[in-house]
């Protein structure tokens, strides 16, 4: 009952399949107007802080995991995306390419794309009956931000993250986020592990 | 040399014996024939191997062309946008036509939802001349990999197989899309928008159309509008002729940038990146661009995904032909194209591909017609035609070599070239001519009347350059497409074969274009298929090589045996 401290009752989470979509289909996102390359990165940042709104009203309605028997309170994980965040020899980069949180933990996911194109933030190896192919994914354009609300099942596990335009995974946008207090780490993250099949320089 | 007593002589004469006696005449010395011929009698007839049984895989057909495309196949109104019928084995997805013809914006939530490009994709509004059509279209194009390295797995990813077992490494254009750029999380093969050739664009004359490259590429890249009229700069003054240094800063990765044109002549035009183009543009990044005469409620299909057949034509084509195909031909030198397969850095890569490539070395062993070398032309770039009827090729050698396009059965009317009419220049002939980056514009008439066509039945067209038919050296293979008639067509779109579809699963072998089976294998009462290995002369040579060592050996041994006795 390791979930059970913080807790959501289950009454008040109606189901609610997030079925891999992008989330912008299902919760109300204020648009900005697409920058060009030509915007200013100031200009652009002011417009992203400016389309930043609370959306908890609504995360009323979440499916709860078959193997949990409760839900811990919302954890809010902000992650910021662009080439300003890639480390050396890579394009992309998140601003952070970890992230901890707890089996059976409601999430509420913020993307934020620093870039004038779009990106992902994609989790594998969730429970299908949860989430179509067992993916949760945020997709949002150059300059916007979304938001989107992740629940995990009860195993302590590293789940895969990444963004999946082509190359982009292998450029930098790869990442894991920890549920409870597995080592398990997987190859080329960024910052954190080496590639199976590195160049030789 | 007391030592050497008659038994090791007798050794040594009987390798040599041996080995004379056994080497395959075909690697004697031409002085040794003579004295082998006058002194030794010929060996007893001995039967050259036999006929090697290829081991292949069988296909099947129908994982060729899915049950599900014959959905696709079909007429269809989407959004009361009539989408024609077509007969290729794996059709353009219906709702992504319709799509590119209403504008993402316009298109329903449905239909919208059922296609893989983005909200934004082909955004269509504002009737400016008041002839009851959009004008003012704003169109989203992403750069993508294909066949790329993954520095965590063999294989390569995203996949695009361009003929059976073939991934050169590709940089493509593609419609902005949504979610994934491969099938699904259990797959690394590409989505269907994903993919080689750039889509056609297809605009109307005097429309203000704004293009977007949003660079999600890890290169600079740039657009070329060649042919069609674009100012030299956008007019918000930045470059809009998509050269670095002399017009523009090439638009670097995870920025965006907006070109503008109003074209005021149709025609057939082609667009590229202009950065480094002696290598990006073979890389993969051109497609061809169209500029349709405009005329009353004329929408025109924005996108059509991997060109070939036009599912939505113009209103004046509608008017003038009964179909329509886009062609892109290209060429690949795959000792440029799979430099990305060896490096996950990009730097390594911009090294290896811009400063250690030599163009004026190369050679291209793969060649495409819309993105893929036989037998998948056959699957999807197909030009089906119905007896005494007019149809509309538009042909872009986006190569970096000549193309001598011949179609069988036909002499098609030349009509256009570079996007101009020809007027009373065009030409009726077999075979044409198209430099690099060259368009031309074919009337391909099917009247059975021995000259612009000589009837009904199933007519190969190809590159006349030998090296055009082959996929790395292997044919049939490289462009090689079919003008094929209903009597000739499968009912799942492919084309019949005299011995049925059978005979044509040996090309979707990936082992026929690695050079392991022999080219007649599929034919009956054949006598060519590759002798067994097991007995041939190669094989017995290293026979004889080997026992004569061995021989030699155990005569060594027998000499130092009785040296250290001594």
């Amino acid at each position: 009952m390791r979930c059970a401290r913080k807790t959501i009752p289950f009454f008040s989470l109606f189901f609610f399949l997030q079925l891999g979509i992008p989330i912008q289909d299902v919760i109300a996102e204020k648009r900005m107007e697409h920058p060009d390359s030509h915007r200013s990165l100031a200009k652009h940042k002011k417009a992203i802080r400016r389309s930043q709104h609370d959306h908890s009203d609504h995360y009323s309605k979440i499916k709860k995991p078959m193997d949990c028997d409760s839900l811990s309170e919302i954890h809010n994980i902000e992650i910021r995306v662009g080439i300003n965040y890639a480390k050396n020899g890579l394009t992309y980069g998140y601003d952070k390419h970890l992230w901890r949180t707890e089996p059976c933990s409601v999430n509420r996911i913020t993307l934020i794309n620093e870039d004038n194109i779009r990106h992902q933030w994609m989790v594998h190896g969730l429970p299908r009956y949860l989430y179509h192919h067992g993916m949760f994914t945020l997709e949002v354009n150059g300059g916007q931000q979304i938001s989107g609300v992740l629940t995990l099942p009860s195993d302590e596990t590293t789940y895969f993250v990444h963004c999946d335009m082509s190359q982009h995974t292998e450029k930098g946008l790869k990442g894991q986020l920890v549920a409870g207090e597995t080592r398990k780490t997987l190859p080329s993250i960024p910052g954190i592990s080496s590639q199976r099949y590195p160049d030789i320089y | 040399m007391s030592f050497l007593k008659i038994t090791h002589l007798a050794a040594i004469l009987i390798t040599i014996m041996w080995i004379t006696i056994n080497i395959p005449r075909e690697y004697m010395p031409e002085i040794a024939l003579i004295y082998y011929d006058k002194f030794l009698p010929l060996n007893t007839y001995t039967e050259p191997p036999r006929n090697k049984k290829p081991t292949v895989t069988p296909i099947n057909i129908e994982t060729i062309c899915p049950p599900l495309y014959k959905d696709w196949r079909q007429r269809k109104v989407i959004d009361n946008i009539t989408i024609q019928e077509v007969k290729d084995c794996v059709p353009d997805n219906p709702w992504d036509v319709a799509v590119s013809v209403l504008g993402s914006n316009r298109a329903s939530p449905e239909t919208l939802s059922q296609s893989l490009l983005a909200k934004d994709a082909v955004i269509k509004k504002d009737d400016l001349d008041g002839d009851g059509d959009p004008d003012v279209i704003e169109i989203r194009l992403e750069v993508m990999e294909l066949n790329g390295k993954s520095p965590d797995e063999k294989g390569v990813i995203p996949r695009y197989e361009i003929a059976p077992g073939v991934t050169p490494g590709l940089w493509v254009f593609s419609p902005k899309s949504k979610g994934m750029s491969t099938i699904n999380a259990d797959s690394p093969e590409s989505n269907r928008i994903v993919r080689l050739p750039g889509p056609v664009i297809r605009v109307e004359e005097g429309d203000e159309i704004t293009l977007v490259l949003e660079n999600s590429h890890y290169m600079p890249h740039t657009i070329h509008l060649h042919g069609a009229d674009h100012p030299f700069e956008t007019p918000d003054g930045t470059g809009n002729d998509g050269v670095p240094v002399f017009n523009e800063h090439p638009t670097m990765p995870g920025s965006a940038k907006k070109y503008w044109l109003r074209p005021r002549h149709p025609g057939t035009m082609f667009y590229h990146c202009h950065v480094q183009p002696h290598a990006h543009i073979f890389m993969g990044l051109q497609g061809m661009l169209v500029v349709e005469k405009n005329e009353e409620n004329n929408l025109v299909q924005t996108f059509n995904m991997g060109a070939g057949a036009v599912r939505y034509m113009s209103a004046r084509t509608r008017r003038h032909y009964d179909g329509e195909y886009d062609l892109h031909y290209a060429d690949i030198d795959s000792s440029l194209n799979n430099r990305i397969q060896k490096f996950t850095d990009p730097r390594l890569i911009s090294r290896s591909v811009h400063r250690e490539y030599n163009p004026s070395h190369r050679k291209t062993n793969y060649h495409l017609l819309n993105g893929r070398s036989f037998p998948y032309t056959l699957k999807e770039s197909l030009v089906h035609v119905k007896p005494s009827k007019k149809y509309k090729l538009r042909v872009l050698n986006g190569g970096g070599s000549q193309l001598a396009l011949h179609v069988h059965g036909h002499k098609p009317l030349l009509t256009h070239l570079d996007g101009v009419a020809l007027g009373e220049h065009s030409q009726k002939r077999d075979v044409f001519e198209i430099a690099t980056a060259q368009r031309i514009d074919l009337d391909l008439n099917t009247m059975n009347n021995g000259l612009d066509s000589y009837g009904s039945g199933s007519w190969l067209m190809h590159d006349h350059y030998p090296q055009g038919v082959t996929t790395n050296g292997i044919g049939p293979g490289g462009g090689l497409s079919i003008v094929t008639y209903p009597d000739y067509v499968e009912k799942n779109g492919l084309p019949k074969t005299l011995n049925g579809l059978e005979q044509l699963s040996m090309f979707f072998a990936a082992d026929y274009y690695k050079g392991r089976l022999p080219v007649f294998f599929g034919m009956k009462n054949n006598k060519l298929l590759d002798p067994d290995a097991a007995n041939n002369s190669k094989s017995q040579l290293s026979l004889s090589v080997a026992i004569a060592f061995l021989l030699l050996l155990i005569l060594l041994y027998s000499f130092v045996w009785k040296t250290k006795e001594r």
